[in-house]
């Protein structure tokens, strides 16, 4: 049995860290912003306004995208207005480098197998609430990045996990305002006729991966009934979980696209181009397979590879540190303190130079693995000299098996009561006298050889 | 004359507030009969009071001190009405200030107020406003054409210094001519457009009318410059055209062509221009050069299609749900032929049937031009192919649009033109057109000043 079709046509807000401005005035993209404060002539379309040139940090982002999924780079830049009437739309068209005639900033190109269409670069119109009419123009003129995929997925969960994986890739050149989300409207279409349905306006991934299996239940459904399946475009309903008609298929001849006079076109040089690519930096998929030829089992190395920061990190790290080691600090306690901390990986102030430091009082030993928790967690608050502050604070490994004799005596004397308690049979007080030999260590001693040597005292 | 009203106000011997004054008494006895004013600014006396406290005080003031600048209703004044003289924008207030007017107010010119004009610049007889038709102040009786026929007449009835008007395939040229007065066409990417509600965007620009040449030189130096706000604009240095305006000029290649001849219906007005030609080839010692334009007699139809589609496009913010009214349901006859038209077209343009053709046919018109522009300093040709019309005349849609004949081809192929009076034939005024090669401007004024 042939497979079905699916294809996604998926719609994100550019990051525009550095002009942190519209894409074609230069009003500021702040989403926190109150109702209609960021808005001038331009982005509100008052008559006989005009576009000022197009953001070059919008342009930058969209050949920077085009490059990341292996796109065709086209040269020449044209805006074309695509005609609608909608209360979003003050002007009653949006440019976009889209449409007929128009050819996409990047075509022809693939990612994890997946061909890519064409990715270009839109304008968003503004915020329409239909149930008070109230539109907010702050977010008239926002850059979008529109990335069209051949319909070459056959499943939702293929869906979801490719999706992932190019949010991740995007967010390595920083391209996508992740906090913004995304919008997708996938086209599914079942064997034999693929008659293709588009459904319009899916919000989240989940939604996409639930639309997208109500869709193929419903044709299957329809076929076996024999009922036709129309061309169509059909509007998802989040609350019931379904999709519902809208309309016939729509044609782009509806949307009356013509060049945009007000903007000349754009002619990017080879130099431009090649200055945008060349610092781009190396895609998830290879670090994985240089991570996974270290030896960090794949799982791991999804991990530290789903990040550019950690990745980064990992790479530095793993130059000096026993890579396996270093996977194992990085991805499970790197993460954990930070996600407990509630901080971001791209705002915590612990470098490379520090992790190095602490993991190699690890790695030989000196320390205890509790004490490295401990210390890691102050560092990504506030960075400090690793090898002084162990040695200030005395926590180097309680190594000699005489001192840690003594420890272990002392806490016997101290407990009297406890050391009885465990000569009757009660093993949790042995547990309570190893808590007091470690408080007395700083926990710079091994639990294990304090428990061995407190037995071997006791008896 | 500008120059020398200048040198008077900045002496003190006419203050910036009598300048004013004499023309709002003008206006206020007269404007009724010629109705090319729609608004007149209250505060226009406060200002120039300003600037005659301005020079006072620092004994000199901005390049065009105390003088009474009006603007055609399609350029954004801040608070003031900017109907297009249309129904539609009967109730929009200016929400900002184009560029041009920014330019104009930071050299203290007083906007003294809006004037009247062919329905959103659908027109070329200054027939189709919503207010009701400008009368002729030369001619009384005849069109005073459009569609910035209140730029015209304003300038022709002494009613303000100098006009503002706008130009997308004549309209400052063809009212320049039917009234008598001087008008440039400045070359496509010259002047902002930013705050002109749009006609055909690939076509639109802002030019000066004024009864003479410096009046036209002064403000086209003021308003000209690449600019942030319009995309579009050339960054090419303004020259100091007030000053170049004087320098002779000698030696011409005079351009003038039979295609032209051929085009131009009423043949007395084409030998008109070919007196004014030699009498420009002996001012200036220059020869009269017969050149080929095979292409020229494409305009018209490659004109419209342009501008029905952009008209189209431009309009579709006037939607009804800002700005009042909806404008299929506002608008006047004519305004509403090239919305609909244009409709038409982008729907068919998918399959790039007519828009896209136009282009083409534009660039060819382009290149013609270029290639004329290497045999000939500047071209000589009628602005209209006719003499006006009497208002209210009817006439059909193809007469209308054939008054474009001449004054599209510089629209379409991007460069400047201006128009000087020529004479007159049966009363009707009738002007020259002088096209010189994009951003020539200083050729073309030079040239004018010849002819003054």
């Amino acid at each position: 049995m042939p497979n079905p079709k699916i294809g996604l046509e998926i719609h994100g807000y550019l990051a525009m860290p550095e002009t942190r401005q519209k894409l074609f005035c230069l009003d500021k993209i702040d989403p926190n912003a109150q109702p209609n404060t960021n808005i001038c002539p331009i982005c509100t379309a008052q008559p006989g306004c005009k576009p000022m040139l197009p953001n070059k940090e919008a342009v930058d982002k969209i050949i920077a995208i085009a490059s990341m999924l292996n796109c065709k780079i086209n040269k020449r830049l044209l805006f074309q207005r695509k005609h609608y009437s909608w209360p979003d739309l003050p002007s009653g068209y949006q440019r976009t480098i889209s449409g007929a005639y128009s050819t996409p900033v990047g075509e022809n190109g693939s990612f994890l197998n997946i061909g890519i269409r064409e990715c270009h670069l839109e304008e968003d119109p503004a915020k329409w609430d239909p149930l008070t009419g109230c539109i907010d123009y702050n977010r008239s003129g926002y850059p979008l990045v529109e990335i069209v995929t051949e319909p070459d997925f056959t499943s939702a969960l293929e869906v979801r996990e490719w999706l992932k994986k190019l949010m991740t890739t995007l967010s390595y050149i920083k391209a996508i305002d992740k906090d913004a989300g995304i919008k997708a409207d996938i086209n599914v279409s079942i064997p034999p006729r693929y008659q293709r349905v588009e459904i319009k306006n899916v919000n989240s991934f989940k939604s996409i991966v639930k639309a997208i299996e109500y869709e193929l239940q419903r044709q299957k459904t329809a076929q076996q009934k024999k009922e036709k399946i129309f061309q169509e475009t059909r509007a998802w309903d989040d609350k019931k979980g379904i999709t519902i008609k809208m309309r016939e298929k729509e044609t782009v001849a509806d949307y009356m696209f013509i060049p945009d006079p007000d903007l000349p076109i754009i002619k990017l040089t080879d130099d431009y181009i090649e200055r945008i690519t060349k610092t781009l930096p190396e895609k998830p998929a290879q670090k994985i397979k240089k991570f996974i030829k270290k030896g960090i089992p794949r799982i791991d190395a999804e991990i530290l590879a789903s990040e550019i920061v950690l990745a980064e990190l990992f790479e530095k790290v793993a130059q000096e540190i026993d890579p396996l080691l270093a996977a194992k600090w990085l991805r499970r306690e790197l993460m954990r303190v930070v996600h407990y901390n509630k901080l971001d990986l791209e705002n915590i102030l612990i470098d490379e130079k520090h992790l190095i430091q602490l993991l190699k009082l690890v790695e030989t030993k000196k320390i205890t693995d509790t004490t490295a928790q401990k210390i890691l967690e102050k560092l990504i608050l506030q960075p400090f000299d690793v090898n002084e502050y162990v040695k200030k604070e005395g926590l180097l490994k309680v190594e000699k098996e005489e001192d840690l004799e003594k420890f272990c005596r002392q806490a016997i004397s101290e407990n009297p009561q406890a050391v009885e308690d465990y000569k009757a049979g009660e093993e949790k007080a042995l547990n309570f006298i190893i808590g007091q030999v470690m408080r007395k260590t700083k926990a710079t001693a091994d639990p294990n050889k304090v428990k061995s040597l407190l037995k071997k005292l006791i008896k | 004359m500008i120059k020398e009203k200048l040198a008077q106000i900045k002496k003190g011997k006419l203050t910036a507030v009598q300048n004013i004054s004499n023309f709002l008494q003008k206006i206020k006895k007269e404007n009724k009969k010629i109705n090319a004013f729609l608004y007149v600014n209250p505060n226009a006396l406060k200002e120039a009071k300003i600037v005659d406290e301005k020079i006072k005080k620092h004994g000199k003031a901005g390049k065009l001190a105390g003088l009474a600048i009006a603007v055609k209703a399609n350029i954004n004044v801040k608070d003031m009405p900017i109907s297009c003289a249309s129904k539609t924008l009967e109730n929009y207030y200016g929400t900002y200030d184009a560029e041009v007017i920014k330019k104009i107010k930071q050299q203290d010119g007083i906007i003294i107020g809006i004037l009247n004009m062919d329905e959103f610049a659908c027109g070329a007889s200054g027939e189709t406003s919503a207010f009701g038709p400008t009368q002729n102040p030369s001619a009384p009786g005849l069109i005073p054409g459009g569609s910035s026929s209140g730029s015209a007449a304003a300038i022709a009835a002494d009613f303000c210094d100098i006009t503002l008007g706008s130009d997308t395939g004549g309209s400052i040229r063809n009212p320049a001519s039917h009234c008598a007065v001087i008008g440039i066409k400045p070359s496509y990417g010259r002047v902002s457009r930013y705050g002109l509600i749009d006609l055909a965007m690939s076509l639109d620009q802002i030019g000066p009318l004024c009864k003479d040449v410096y009046g036209v030189a002064l403000m086209l130096e003021v308003i000209a410059g690449k600019s942030n706000y319009d995309a579009i604009t050339y960054d090419k240095p303004v020259p100091n055209y007030t000053k170049e305006i004087d320098e002779p000029i000698k030696n011409l290649r005079i351009g003038l062509s039979e295609n032209f001849k051929k085009l131009c219906k009423d043949k007395k007005i084409y030998e008109l221009i070919e007196k004014k030609a030699e009498e420009l080839a002996k001012k200036t010692n220059s020869k009269i050069k017969n050149i080929k334009l095979n292409y020229i007699d494409l305009g018209i139809a490659t004109y419209y299609p342009i501008v029905y589609t952009e008209f189209f496009s431009g309009t579709r913010k006037f939607d009804g749900r800002r700005y009042g009214k909806k404008i299929e349901e506002s608008c006047g006859e004519e305004v509403l032929r090239r919305i609909l038209g244009g409709k038409e077209i982008s729907k068919a343009e998918y399959h790039g049937t007519y828009y896209r053709k136009a282009l083409a046919a534009k660039e060819l018109i382009k290149e013609e031009f270029e290639n004329a522009f290497k045999q000939v300093d500047i071209l000589l040709s009628p602005v209209t192919p006719k003499l006006p019309h009497k208002i209210g005349e009817k006439i059909n849609v193809e007469d209308m649009y054939a008054y474009d004949a001449f004054t599209v081809l510089a629209n379409l192929s991007g460069i400047c033109a201006g128009v000087i009076p020529a004479g007159k034939i049966n009363n009707a005024p009738v002007g020259l057109q002088i096209m010189a090669p994009a951003f020539k401007e200083e050729l073309l004024f030079k040239v004018m000043r010849c002819l003054e």
